[in-house]
């Protein structure tokens, strides 16, 4: 098959491949601010990114996909761009994005919300780690039922994690 | 035109829709044609024994897969399907079976009728095999289908036999095999499997005679797990430089219960100063480590066994005619009585025992026909060295490579090749005997026999004499060439009897790549199975599909067929049979067992087929095909009456049926053993490949949760394309400029070129399961999940925007669909019928009338931008 290989080398566009990870990793990072304060798909949202001039001008180009997949205006990209009041962020390879939640969100309930949802957290974390500190508990339980123990606490530690990055974003509007 | 596809995806409608379809269509067929370079893969031939199991469904969907890519790419696929009559397996099954329903034996009912008994198993289970291939969509070409005992593949036997015959290969020796007394045939090495059982380890002392046989009171103690064998002693031995019995070596001492006396002898290789007295009884017919002694030190060899077990003329008055076991028991009494026990203890043995009738087998000396397998004499390569230098030159590849070692370890042994059995299910051995009391006075043997010097006659045969000197006779064995009966009646009329015995089985399967296609005949092509071969001056096919591109396989069988394989071909054709040989994993239960029919935790693949769809099941073995690790499947039985799954139990526990608990009634009755499910209590006959299920009554099938990969699948491949198609209303054909095209486009072409090379690479490593990998995450997070998204608002919107959305669509479309096809054929035939009818003309970049079907669709090759 040797007409095959040359001839398809040629469509094939590592750059573009790349320019297209960071549309969809994009997309995945707004839809997850959506997901994690509640804003429904169809409502729209802002997005800023702050990025290298060349980096901004290939989201330029990819913005109505932006409005397509995400229901998202690429409102700036660039350089300049500070982080607005009260956004969520998320962090790419070579751009840092941030999705204003003034008028999204009512942000001080939020910010009530997600620090009880933190005290929440921290009582369960407290009650898995003082089970694993319970020595004749962990000589004496079965296996299985210890490693479960840990694997709930390292996931209740991750979830904490993630909702006090919530509330910092949250808390410096 | 309708744009529709139905919600959902029915694997069964599709499957008995497309199977007719190509079959009408010849696409399978396979023919030499000058404008396309043959590709030619030649199957594991399955035993007739018994239906397909889930090893041979992995087996066939990498051969199918195989084949329908080279076909895709512009080969003249052959996949050559066949069985093998697989002799002592399958005289065994039926023989089981005679004597289970009607207590017949073989000996009852003679040969012919066995013969033809067996043939009616094959016909039926033949039948069966070939159909479990075609509903997995194996496109082999079906009139090629061949039979290792059909007329065909016997005349490339009897040819083989002939010229190993004539090239002084095949000798005939007293041999030491394992003897399976039940079935009444030596059984192969690999036919033998060890079992520990309880025995005793008893000792007992035979005393010193002097050169005139007068006792001298010494006495040597030696232990054994099998006293009877006493009978057939030829020898003591001891260690060379074992102080405490040097001054016996070369006396002699007496068997007690016989009389007999036999030499005392020393052998560094045998005796053993440290392990018990240090002095062994040495039965070179009986015992493989005394065999080799008997052989170094030029003992007797006594055999004292019938072909039954029992004790020969060799036991006397006392013991003849015994049972061996009876025979154990009455030795050791006598050996006490006698004063010659010293002790015995309760031991572990690791008995030998028949992988077909599962009783212990005899080391027993007998009469058997070999090929010689070390090199010629002159020191010119033999038949192993030649198999052995086709791997180290790399005319024959492994992959994975580390195979080859197995491969070159089992050859670099050299063992001669012990070719008959004792059986009458398989290819008689065509060498005729007579025994005469005087030599021919040095005359050919075509004159003496047939009066006359006829060339014709001389060609078609080769004679070998044996002269006994002690009886004063000659005995001749004549082998005849394929073709000439009546060759073989004048030996008859002159007293000649055709051997008795049969071939191995590998004998015929060794030679499948070159016999299937009817080697060694050079005139004519091999007959069709619709009775139409072509008409042609000489065998084309042969030259043209010989040899093959790649055996797959599993690693069971790498010594016993693909070794062959290549000697017989190098040997037959001067050429290897295959340039590749590709070794997959085993499928193992959910336990990491491996599936047997005697474990009962096999699985027939209709089954999965049944609920899954053949699309989901091939897609999901291609998952699991890879290079290092065998494949655990974990399998349930799910209720009929409430749809709860009750998981495949260890061996023995839970629903599972032993070939040991299927009795007479199970098989031809309509009583089945039943499962109970604990859920709702109620009991079900379940899939077994012990025997059918009652047709009439539910029964719980097979699922395994491994296969919901593949219908993961085709369900999202199913709603992707429907999404596709319903978009397509109002498609036009038309040249795509690639200024028009938009960023998606660019990027999904990309993604879609790249994943051919990467499929198309992966496939010719047969890295199975990466390719299926990388052509599962483009379809499924890349296709589906972005690329339909992206193009959806192009599709709503008018005019020419939507007319190249839907051709650059329906162009990505059809070479997913067309790098799909050879893992999952059905769904992409149906897919490919319902484009054909909406978008006839597609491409990228510019519009062709698309291929008849999916199948013989070329492999994508996508173009660049400048040559569209
Ligand atoms: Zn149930």
């Amino acid at each position: 098959m040797p007409r095959g290989l040359s001839c398809r080398a040629s469509l094939q566009d590592e750059n573009l491949e790349d320019r297209f990870s960071r549309l969809q990793e994009t997309v995945v990072a707004v839809r997850n601010i959506r997901a994690v304060y509640g804003i429904g798909p169809n409502v729209p949202v802002k997005l800023f990114m702050k990025c290298e001039p060349g980096v901004a001008e290939e989201l330029q180009v990819c913005a109505d996909q932006f409005e397509n997949l995400a229901k998202t205006v690429l409102e700036a990209a660039g350089v300049e761009i500070d982080r607005p009041a009260a956004s969520a962020s998320f962090n790419l390879k070579d751009a840092d994005g941030f999705v204003p939640l003034e008028g999204l969100v009512d942000v001080s309930a939020e910010l009530e919300r997600q620090k009880k949802e933190a005290d929440k957290l921290r009582g369960f974390i407290k009650g898995h780690s003082g089970k694993l500190k319970n020595e004749k508990f962990v000589q004496n339980a079965p296996e299985k039922v210890v490693a479960e123990v840990r694997e709930t606490l390292a996931g209740l530690e991750k979830q904490l994690e993630s909702v006090e990055a919530v509330i910092a974003q949250l808390g410096d509007g | 035109m309708s744009t529709e596809l139905p919600k959902q995806y029915q694997p069964s409608e599709a499957q008995s829709r497309w199977l007719d379809y190509w079959k009408e269509n010849g696409y399978f067929d396979a023919n030499p044609n000058s404008e396309k370079k043959p590709h030619t893969i030649m199957i594991p031939l399955p035993n007739v024994t018994g239906a397909l199991h889930m090893g041979h469904a992995l087996n066939g969907t990498l051969q199918d897969l195989i084949t329908r890519w080279r076909r895709m790419q512009g080969y003249e696929a052959l996949w050559m399907p066949g069985t093998d009559h697989a002799g002592i397996a399958t005289q065994a099954v039926v023989e089981r079976r005679m004597f289970e329903e009607e207590g017949l034996t073989r000996h009852d009912i003679g040969r012919e009728a066995l013969v033809e008994r067996i043939w009616d198993w094959k016909d039926s289970y033949e039948k069966r095999i070939l159909e479990q291939l075609r509903q997995l969509g194996a496109s082999c070409d079906w009139r090629r289908t061949r039979f290792t005992l059909d007329e065909t593949c016997s005349k490339a036997v009897r040819r083989t036999f002939f010229r190993f015959f004539k090239d002084g290969l095949i000798f005939r020796g007293k041999r030491l095999v394992n003897w399976d007394p039940h079935l009444q045939t030596a059984v192969a090495n690999d036919e033998v499997f060890h079992e520990e059982v309880d025995g005793h380890f008893w000792t007992f002392t035979y005393p010193v005679v002097d050169e005139d046989g007068e006792l001298t009171g010494d006495k040597l103690a030696f232990s054994t797990t099998r006293p009877e064998t006493m009978i057939g002693d030829s020898a003591v031995c001891v260690h060379p430089t074992d102080e405490r019995y040097e001054h016996l070596v070369g006396l002699k001492c007496r068997i007690p219960v016989t009389g007999r006396d036999i030499p005392i002898i020393a052998d560094a290789l045998l005796a053993k100063k440290e392990l018990g007295t240090g002095c062994v009884k040495v039965t070179p017919a009986h015992d493989h480590n005394d065999y080799a002694c008997g052989l170094r030190n030029d003992l007797e060899e006594i055999n004292i066994l019938n072909p039954d077990a029992t004790i020969n003329e060799t036991g006397g008055e006392k013991y003849q005619g015994m049972d061996r076991y009876d025979c154990r028991t009455k030795i050791v009494e006598d050996m006490e009585t006698l004063g010659h026990y010293v002790e015995v203890e309760d031991r572990k043995i690791e008995l030998a025992h028949s992988d077909r009738s599962k009783s212990p087998v005899e080391p027993y000396l007998s009469d058997q026909w070999f090929v010689k397998m070390d090199d010629l004499a002159g020191g010119q390569p033999g038949l192993a060295q030649s198999a052995m230098d086709a791997v180290d030159d790399r005319r024959v590849r492994f992959f994975p490579q580390r195979y080859q070692r197995t491969y070159l370890d089992w050859l670099g042994e050299k063992r001669d090749w012990c070719i008959s059995r004792q059986l009458w299910w398989g290819h008689r051995i065509p060498v005729w005997t007579r025994v005469d009391d005087s030599t021919l006075d040095g005359q050919p043997i075509e004159g003496k026999i047939f009066g006359l010097d006829n060339e014709a006659i001389r060609d078609a045969i080769t004679a070998k004499s044996i002269f006994d000197s002690e009886s004063e006779t000659e005995t001749w064995f004549v082998c005849v060439d394929d073709g000439r009966p009546d060759v073989e009646k004048v030996l008859e009329d002159h007293g000649f009897v055709q051997e008795e015995d049969v071939l191995d089985t590998w004998f015929s399967s060794a030679l499948w790549p070159h016999a299937t296609l009817g080697w060694p005949d050079a005139e004519n092509n091999p007959p069709l199975s619709d009775g139409d071969a072509e008409a042609s001056e000489k065998n084309e096919v042969l030259d043209y599909f010989y040899p093959g591109n790649v055996l797959i396989t599993s690693r069971d069988i790498i010594t016993l067929w693909v070794a062959r394989m290549v000697l017989t071909g190098l040997y037959n054709m001067d050429d290897i049979p295959f340039g590749h040989v590709h070794v997959h994993p085993k499928i193992l239960d959910g336990f990491g067992q491996t599936m047997s029919k005697s474990k009962g935790n096999g699985c027939d693949p209709q089954d999965l087929i049944d609920r899954y769809g053949t699309d989901a099941v091939r897609f999901s073995i291609a998952s699991f095909a890879g290079e290092t690790q065998d494949v655990k499947l974990p399998m349930g039985y799910e209720c009929p009456h409430c749809q709860n799954v009750v998981p495949q139990a260890l061996d023995g526990k839970g629903p599972m049926v032993k070939p040991a608990t299927v009795k007479v009634a199970l098989r031809g009755s309509s009583e089945k053993v039943l499962m109970p499910c604990p859920k709702c209590k109620k009991e079900s006959q379940f899939s077994t490949p012990q025997y059918d299920l009652d047709p009439a009554q539910p029964a719980a099938r097979m699922v395994s949760e491994r296969f919901e990969y593949g219908r993961n699948f085709c369900n999202k491949l199913w709603n992707a394309a429907r999404f596709a198609i319903m978009n397509l209303e109002g498609y036009t054909p038309g040249k795509i400029e690639e200024s028009d095209l938009r960023l998606e486009d660019r990027w999904v072409l990309s993604r879609l070129s790249r994943v051919t090379e990467d499929v198309t690479t992966l496939l010719g490593r047969y890295q199975f399961d990466k390719a299926t990998q990388a052509i599962r995450d483009f379809t499924w997070n890349e296709f589906c999940d972005w690329y339909l998204e992206m193009v959806k608002p192009r599709l709503k919107a008018e005019g020419d925007e939507k007319a190249l959305a839907q051709r650059v669509l329906v162009g990505v479309l059809d070479g997913l669909v067309r790098l799909l096809q050879p893992f999952t054929p059905f769904i992409c035939e149906e897919l490919w019928q319902k484009l054909k009818d909406i978008a006839p003309e597609r491409g990228l970049f510019e519009p062709r009338a698309a291929a008849e079907s999916a199948m013989i669709a070329s492999w994508p090759e996508l173009p660049s931008f400048a040559a569209g």
